[in-house]
């Protein structure tokens, strides 16, 4: 279950920063309610699609989810935009305009790795 | 538990009057003052909202975020005596590039910003970086574009707007309707002349006579 939550939310922020990318899909949503409601839709998709949770319930695909949002926002935004635009997505979603990105940032980084130590141990038991 | 409350309420009370921010309009000086403060998300992705109150629905789309409402300061802006455009309509932004667009009307604008240790007005024309498909850069060209039924009907909070626009109190005649439909012109906020995420800022409007 954890692993599936933590590849639905990589892969939901994926998703949402390619969006970004079309000037006129920022200018009319918000982003951080399009990130929350995919990755509650591939959370829900992930844990109900048997082969696919099995698939994803491994440390290594969680490594491999982790390796390919970061890559894939890095190419999308760049050395600029990667302190950024994450943190505003996640800002936008909580409506909480004067959080700052660096204390955002920090809490992305601290969730992303301890998802993945918490992932390395609650897989062997969830399969 | 009642002089808890008591006391509560009147820190409360202090700490939200200290934050009171307010549209400051200056008659003899033809100009008005609107707090706001700067959306660093805007100094690295582009957007067409120079400057939308932060409880409209673009609120969270523009460069600078409006402390004060947009209908406010439309109301301000008749009071310093200037005559809104109102000529361009929803159907206009349909424009499917500019050659089809409409450039908005209304009384000439300029517009300043100043924060803590800005060094003086700045215009907003710098602080602002256009990109255009073939080189054509263009000054800002401000007006009192009105659109105040829009305004009032969704709310969309946009004070100032980069192009022509029907959404917009003051919307910039120098990009009419369908430049950016066609990508013709992209705007983002300039980092290098900004200051960073959350600052507050002044934006000084004044009437061009």
């Amino acid at each position: 279950m954890i692993a599936c939550l933590y590849n639905a939310l990589l892969w939901s922020m994926l998703i949402t920063v390619a969006n970004l990318q079309n000037e006129w899909f920022d200018m009319r949503v918000n982003t951080g309610g399009i990130f929350f409601a995919v990755a509650f839709v591939l959370a829900l998709l992930f844990s109900m699609i048997k082969p696919l949770r099995k698939k994803l319930n491994s440390f290594a695909m969680c490594f491999f989810s982790l390796v390919i949002t970061c890559a894939g926002l890095f190419y999308l935004l760049g050395i600029e935009g990667l302190p950024v635009i994450p943190a505003s997505v996640i800002r936008e979603g909580l409506m909480q305009n004067h959080l700052d990105f660096h204390v955002i940032n920090i809490a992305l980084i601290a969730a992303a790795l301890g998802g993945l130590i918490l992932t390395l141990f609650t897989t062997k038991y969830e399969r | 538990m009642k002089k808890f409350i008591l006391a509560l309420l009147v820190i409360t009370s202090c700490v939200s009057l200290a934050f009171a921010e307010e549209l400051i309009i200056n008659k003899e000086a033809g100009e008005i003052i609107v707090p706001a403060e700067v959306n660093g998300k805007y100094l690295v992705s582009p957007t067409k909202h120079a400057l939308s109150y932060f409880k409209g629905g673009n609120g969270e789309k523009a460069i600078l975020r409006a402390l004060v409402s947009e209908l406010d300061y439309y109301h301000a802006l008749v009071e310093l005596g200037a005559v809104p455009g109102d000529n361009i309509k929803a159907e206009d932004m349909k424009a499917k590039s500019s050659a089809e667009g409409k450039r908005t009307e209304g009384s000439k604008l300029s517009v300043f910003l100043t924060w803590e240790g800005s060094n003086g007005e700045v215009p907003l024309d710098d602080a602002v970086i256009t990109t255009t498909a073939n080189g054509d850069v263009r000054k800002m060209d401000l007006r009192f574009s009105g659109n105040l039924e829009f305004a009032s009907k969704y709310r969309p909070g946009c004070f100032i707007c980069l192009d022509s626009c029907a959404a917009g109190i003051n919307t910039n005649a120098a990009w009419p309707t369908g430049a950016m439909n066609n990508k013709e012109v992209s705007f983002k906020g300039n980092a290098k002349v900004l200051p960073p995420d959350g600052t507050k800022v002044n934006v000084i409007v004044r009437l061009v006579k």
